[in-house]
This record gives structure tokens, C-alpha cells and sequence, in this order.
């Protein structure tokens, strides 16, 4: 996969307002068929970037390449966009909204009722078809609006926080959702500042802040890369004197079972395991790694001082 | 179908569909209807017979009170009777008490009594009764003949010509200033009402957040020219149903009220403005004069070349409209909320205000320089221009305006579009006009 061109790629992109600059020379490449994570604080420019790459704002200097090619105006029915500041026409029925949103992304008349027939029955909200906007719920708009971003099978998917606002039972259900429309070949770009939600879904991520991609690359290379190779054990017994490449950090006793986080400076688990094995009793042995959101802070507070 | 189609499509239904819209439309010509109606109405039910006694002490006005529909005069019997008592038994019943002696030159002392108070109407008969008798009184003096003093009252009418190149053409000032003005008034109206409906399209759709989404699929631009021409379609719709249903509701119900009962309005009417007094012969000459006079305003409706003005006046609606909506839509793009576009649309109304108080200076004289001035200027050309055509426009100005017209509306509509592709993304700032004038130069 990475001899292949990637299917969306972010050069040098530039983007000025009168007194900051949103994004300041961003590059990044997505190949085909990944979930792509785009993170950062709020105001890193996110948001920015993606309605350049929704051709809603213009870079100032930089391009984007769709399958090697500028992106150009008759792009946007490849791409569906899913925005943090979602709504719908509130006196308009579900069904003629959808519809006219699919329409307005090329599909005919025809084919847009077919797949809004398809998506509704999917998402188990036919009886909404003439609901108005303005008698659902937040999370029953979130469905709708979910299913107008799809509905004319853009092979690039941009989400904007598509969890907020969800209920436990919905987040997984769209999250099943975005996995098979991955499996259905399509791209999808996942913007957040919540990054319990990029661990699970992401293959890769880019973090920005302070309009500069700090952070980028495959998501468990950048675990790896983060990772401070501390394992916690836990043990019955007393811990033995441990030769120079390990380092305890942390000791404490609870419940009659004791905790030790260890620092592992040469060698792997199973030399710790080898030294302590003839004095206690291992309960068990677990690596700490780094979650998104402390390699997401931590990389932020690095930059910032 | 194209983008905009499919726009315009969403635009027009929804706002067609809405019960608002069903209504209004629905109400409109009944309003409309009303005004005429009613008139007819009460000239019809306005069946309270009022009696008025005449005690005609000077003996001067024997059988000059002329009973009419509505209004009986009775001679009062010489003798006593307590006629203050009947008078508070008796509704609608008055007394008219004439003295026995007055000045013929400042008459006074005439006096009525009633329970009611004496009607607007039936105080100018009673008044130009007797002002007629006076005058007939001190005609016999001076020893003039009635027809004498008739012959030299003169009626004077002018007939307007216009002189053009290919020779003279009968023009008719009425006929024109009243198209001229009724078509600047509808132009405001339209402007206005439908200018409106598209500010609210525009911030319906941003405080909704709908934008960003829409954005994404279509470009602000498009977005635009489909809301405004979807509502030109809507306004269009809803005025052609207007003066059709007016039409067609005054037409039943003219018909419905019988020919018979409308001679008897017009005379009733004639005698309200105080005729009464005048004989069978007269009133049919005054009804044959009020005829004439329909009948001329019709033949100098004809002299005013409709077609032209129908073509012109569609022209300048449309640019006009375009022109105007264009400019809400900018205001609309703006804001985050309606009650935050007083500010920026003082600038816009502005000049539709100035318009319509120049049409009236350009009725008084439609080729003076602020005619010309005026109906060049594109924001003002819709309404002034519109006075002026039936009147006759020379080629070159007008040919300058329509192209003025053209540019003022590609202009506005190329600015407009600027502000609305950054202002539909800006949210939760108050802007100001300066700031507005930034974003025309944004990439």
C-alpha cells in the first residue's frame, strides 16, 4: 500500500486570515481505503483545512491532489462531508431533505430515493420518512444527517466530531457503519478532539496545533514511538534486588497484592519476568502504553513551551 | 437537472406548500375585493329611512326638499303639536326649522332637532337646498335668467397631443400618471416583500446551520441565484393569483349585486353629493358626464401603448427585483439572526425610499433633470423609470438605463456573492458595514 499513490494528498497548504494564520504549510497524505484521524485542539485548524479540502475556502498557497489530480469543482460529488455545525432545513420532511440533499450531489431523482429508501430501512427510521426536522431528536438528526453525507457513496468521507451528540447504542452503530463503508472502499477522514474515539478506528492520524502538523504517521508506529516501555506488575511476595537495566518507579501495596511499575531500559518482559519469577508470585505483567490522549497532550505541551 | 434547478425547485415548492402562503394569497384579493365591495355594500343596506319635517316658517321653500332613498322631507302642519314629544318617540326622525325671517345675503338662524345626530349626508342636501333656493331667490331679483347665468359657466377640458417624429399622438396626462405610479407602487411592494423573503431564506438556512453543509455541495454562488430566482417564482406565482382573484371576485360580485340595485346606488350616490335638488333631466346629464368621464380614461388608457409598458415594466421588475434581492441575501449572509439586520439594511432601504418619493416629483415633471438622474441610477431606475415611461422615454435613455440596469444587477450580484460565500461561514461575530467591506476582497 505505500508504493501506491495516495489517494488524498495535503501539500504545503497555507491558509491566512487578517491577523493569524490558520494553517501554516500543513502536508500530509492519506492512502486509499484508510481511516484517517485529523486531531488537534480546538482552533488548531481543522476545521479550515477541511473546507479547503471541500473547496468551500481557498488555500492561499499549497494544493491538494485527489488520485494525483488538483481537486477541482465537479470533486465535491466524491466527496461527502459530515460538518461539526450540522442542521437541516427545519420545516422540511426528513425524507424530501435527504433527497434534496442527494440530488444536489449529482445522483438523480431516481437513484437519491432508491438510497434514502436503502439508508432508512438500514438505520431502521422509514417512519420518520415525513417527520419534520424540528419533531426528531438531536441524535435522530445526527442519523439523517449521517445518511445525507453517504448517500451518494462519496469515496472520500469527511466527519467533523460525528460522535458528539450520540448515545452510547448510536456511536456504535455508526462506528459499525463507518468500518463497512471503509470494507466498501471508501476514504474517510475523521476530525476530533477526542481521541478515545482514534485509537479504536484510526489506521493513521494527523495532529495539528497551532496551525502545523506536529504529529503524524501510522497509528501504532506512533504508540511505539511514544511508548516509555513501563510495564506494571503485580505480585504476591517481596520483589528481589533488580539488575541495572531495570528501574522500579512506583511501589505500593494494596489488598494484600502488591504493584510495581518498572521501567524497562534494555531487554524486554521476558528478562524482568526471569528475575522475579523465583521470589514472588506474578499476578500479571502489562505493558503502560501510551493512550492517544497523553501522547496528544503531551506532544501540545511540548510545542507550546 | 442543474444545481440551481434543483434549488430553485426546493425554493419555490416548500414556500408554495406552506399553509402561510396558501393564506395569504387566499386573503390578498379578498382584501383587495373588500375595498370595492364594501362601498357598494352599504350604499346597498343602508336602508335606515331617515324622515326630516320641514317647518318652513318663511313659506320660501314649499316642496324644494327633495325626498331621496334614504331620506324623507315632510312638510309640518301649521298647529300645535308638542313635537318635541313625538320627536323623542319617533327614531330617525328630525325637524328642520326654518325662520320666518333671514338675511338673504348671511342667512342664519335655520335650526334642526333629533334624537340623532344629523348624518353627513343629509346635512349637505338640507345646506345646498337651500343655498339653491337663495340663489334662485336673488337671481329673480337681479332680474337674470337661470339658462342666462348656466351659459356662462364654462367647462373647460384639455386635450393633451405629444409631438413625435412620425407626426401627433393623443397623450393622456391621467393615464399616465396613474399606470406610471401604480406600476412604481407594485415595483416597491414587490421589492420589498419578496427582498425580504429571501433575507429570511438566507438566515433561516445560516442560523440553522444548514450552510456549511450545503456549501460543501454547491457553490455559495448557485446557492444564491437558486433562492432568489426560486422566490422571484414564488412572488411572481403569488401576484399573478392576486389580481386574478381580485378580479374575479369583484366581477361575481358586481354581478351579484343586480343592475337594478346599481342605478339605484349611483343615485343614491349622486344624491349623497348633494344633487338631490337637481331634476330627472340634469341627473341623467351628470350620469352621462360621470359615464364620459370612465369611458375617456379608458380611450387614454388606449393611447399609452400597453405592450411597451408591459414589456418595460416586466424588464425593470425583473433587473430590479434581481438587483435588490441579491443585496438582502448579502445582508442575510451577514447575520446570525434577524433582529440583527436593522443595521445593515438602512443601507439598502434607503435609496427604495428615495425612489418613491422622487416618482412623485417625477409625476409633477418627468423630464426634469432629477428624472434623468434618477432613472439612470440602477438602484433607483426600477421605480423611477417605470413613472416615466408612460410618458414617453427617449430611445437613447432608455436604452442607457436598461444597460445600466444590466451592469447595476451583475455588479450587485457579484458583490452580493463575495459576502455571502464568507458571511454564511462566520458565525457568533456582529459585523459591521467596514468589516462587510473586507470580505470583498478575502480570496
Amino acid at each position: 500500500m505505500s508504493n501506491q499513490e495516495p489517494f488524498l494528498s495535503v501539500q504545503q497548504v497555507v491558509k491566512r486570515y487578517q491577523k493569524h494564520t490558520a494553517l501554516n504549510g500543513v502536508s500530509f497524505d492519506i492512502p486509499q481505503g484508510a481511516i484517517f484521524g485529523l486531531l488537534g485542539p480546538n482552533g488548531a485548524g481543522k476545521t479550515t483545512l477541511i473546507r479547503i479540502i471541500n473547496q468551500i475556502i481557498g488555500p492561499d498557497e499549497g494544493q491538494i491532489l485527489l488520485n494525483g489530480q488538483p481537486l477541482r469543482q465537479a470533486d465535491v460529488r466524491r466527496i461527502g462531508y459530515l460538518p461539526e455545525e450540522r442542521g437541516l432545513y427545519k420545516k422540511m420532511k426528513i425524507g424530501e431533505q435527504a433527497l434534496y440533499l442527494g440530488r444536489l450531489r449529482g445522483l438523480t431523482q431516481a437513484e437519491a430515493r432508491e438510497r434514502v429508501k436503502y439508508w432508512f430501512e438500514k438505520f431502521e427510521i422509514q417512519s420518520w420518512y415525513h417527520k419534520k426536522v424540528e419533531e426528531l431528536s438531536k441524535g435522530m438528526q445526527q442519523k439523517v444527517q449521517f445518511v445525507c453525507t453517504v448517500l451518494h457513496r462519496p469515496e472520500l468521507i469527511i466527519l467533523d466530531e460525528p460522535f458528539s451528540g450520540f448515545d452510547p447504542i448510536n456511536a456504535e452503530l455508526l462506528k459499525q457503519e463507518i468500518l463497512y463503508l471503509r470494507d466498501e472502499g471508501a476514504t474517510i477522514i475523521f476530525s476530533t478532539h477526542r481521541m478515545e474515539s482514534v485509537e479504536e478506528l484510526c489506521e493513521r492520524i494527523a495532529l495539528i496545533n497551532q496551525a502545523q502538523v506536529v504529529l503524524e504517521g501510522n497509528t501504532r508506529e506512533i504508540k511505539r514511538q511514544f511508548s516509555t516501555n513501563s510495564y506494571l506488575l503485580r505480585y504476591e511476595g517481596e520483589l528481589p534486588a533488580l539488575s541495572e537495566q531495570f528501574e522500579v518507579t512506583h511501589s505500593q501495596s494494596q489488598l494484600g497484592m502488591n504493584e510495581s511499575m518498572i521501567t524497562i531500559h534494555q531487554g524486554n518482559a521476558n528478562h524482568l519476568l526471569q528475575q522475579v519469577m523465583g521470589s514472588v508470585t506474578v499476578h500479571t505483567l502489562e505493558e503502560q502504553i501510551p493512550s492517544f490522549n497523553e501522547i496528544f497532550i503531551r506532544t501540545v505541551k511540548n510545542q507550546g513551551a | 437537472m442543474s444545481k440551481v434547478g434543483i434549488i430553485i425547485e426546493r425554493e419555490f415548492m416548500t414556500r408554495v406548500k406552506n399553509k402561510q402562503f396558501i393564506i395569504l394569497t387566499l386573503l390578498g384579493p379578498l382584501l383587495i375585493s373588500l375595498v370595492v365591495i364594501v362601498p357598494l355594500l352599504i350604499g346597498m343596506f343602508n336602508d335606515d329611512n331617515q324622515t326630516i319635517w320641514v317647518d318652513d316658517q318663511s313659506g320660501l321653500f314649499v316642496n324644494e326638499f327633495q325626498s331621496t332613498t334614504g331620506l324623507t322631507f315632510l312638510p309640518l302642519e301649521a298647529g300645535g303639536v308638542d313635537w318635541q314629544d313625538s320627536l323623542k318617540r319617533a327614531e330617525n326622525t328630525g325637524l328642520l326649522v326654518i325662520p320666518e325671517q333671514f338675511d338673504l345675503y348671511s342667512p342664519k338662524g335655520f335650526t334642526y332637532y333629533s334624537t340623532s345626530p344629523l348624518g353627513v349626508g343629509a346635512k349637505d342636501n338640507i345646506t345646498s337646498t337651500i343655498r339653491n333656493r337663495i340663489e334662485a331667490i336673488k337671481l329673480q331679483e337681479s332680474g337674470l335668467s337661470k339658462s342666462f347665468i348656466d351659459s356662462l359657466k364654462s367647462k373647460v377640458s384639455i386635450e393633451t397631443f405629444k409631438l413625435t417624429e412620425t407626426g401627433v399622438e393623443n397623450s393622456s396626462t391621467n393615464a399616465s400618471t396613474g399606470l406610471g405610479f401604480a406600476g412604481a407602487f407594485v415595483m416597491y411592494l414587490f421589492i420589498f416583500i419578496y427582498g425580504t423573503m429571501v433575507l429570511r431564506g438566507v438566515v433561516e438556512e445560516k442560523s440553522n446551520r444548514i450552510m456549511e453543509v450545503m456549501v460543501s455541495s454547491v457553490r455559495p454562488f448557485e446557492m444564491m441565484l437558486g433562492k432568489i430566482l426560486g422566490i422571484a417564482a414564488v412572488g411572481l406565482l403569488q401576484f399573478t393569483l392576486w389580481i386574478l382573484l381580485s378580479f374575479g371576485i369583484i366581477t361575481v360580485a358586481q354581478s351579484a349585486l343586480s343592475p337594478d340595485t346599481q342605478q339605484e346606488i349611483v343615485a343614491a350616490n349622486a344624491e349623497n353629493r348633494g344633487m338631490g335638488m337637481l331634476d330627472p333631466e340634469v341627473q341623467a346629464e351628470v350620469a352621462a358626464s360621470q359615464e364620459d368621464m370612465g369611458l375617456s380614461f379608458m380611450d387614454e388608457l388606449k393611447t399609452v401603448n400597453l405592450p411597451y409598458f408591459v414589456g418595460m415594466f416586466l424588464f425593470y421588475f425583473l433587473t430590479g427585483y434581481l438587483l435588490y434581492a441579491a443585496l438582502f441575501a448579502a445582508v442575510g449572509s451577514a447575520v446570525d439572526n434577524e433582529t440583527d439586520t436593522q443595521q445593515l439594511l438602512f443601507p439598502i432601504t434607503v435609496p427604495i425610499i428615495i425612489a418613491i418619493i422622487v416618482a412623485q416629483m417625477v409625476i409633477q415633471n418627468p423630464t426634469s433633470g432629477v428624472a434623468f438622474w434618477f432613472s439612470m441610477i440602477p438602484l433607483t431606475a426600477p421605480i423611477v423609470m417605470i413613472v416615466r415611461i408612460p410618458f414617453g422615454v427617449p430611445g437613447w435613455e432608455l436604452a442607457l438605463s436598461m444597460v445600466l440596469m444590466i451592469g447595476g444587477f451583475l455588479f450587485t450580484t457579484w458583490i452580493a456573492a463575495r459576502i455571502y460565500r464568507i458571511g454564511v461561514l462566520m458565525y457568533g461575530k456582529k459585523v459591521s458595514l467596514k468589516e462587510i467591506g473586507k470580505w470583498l476582497f478575502y480570496r
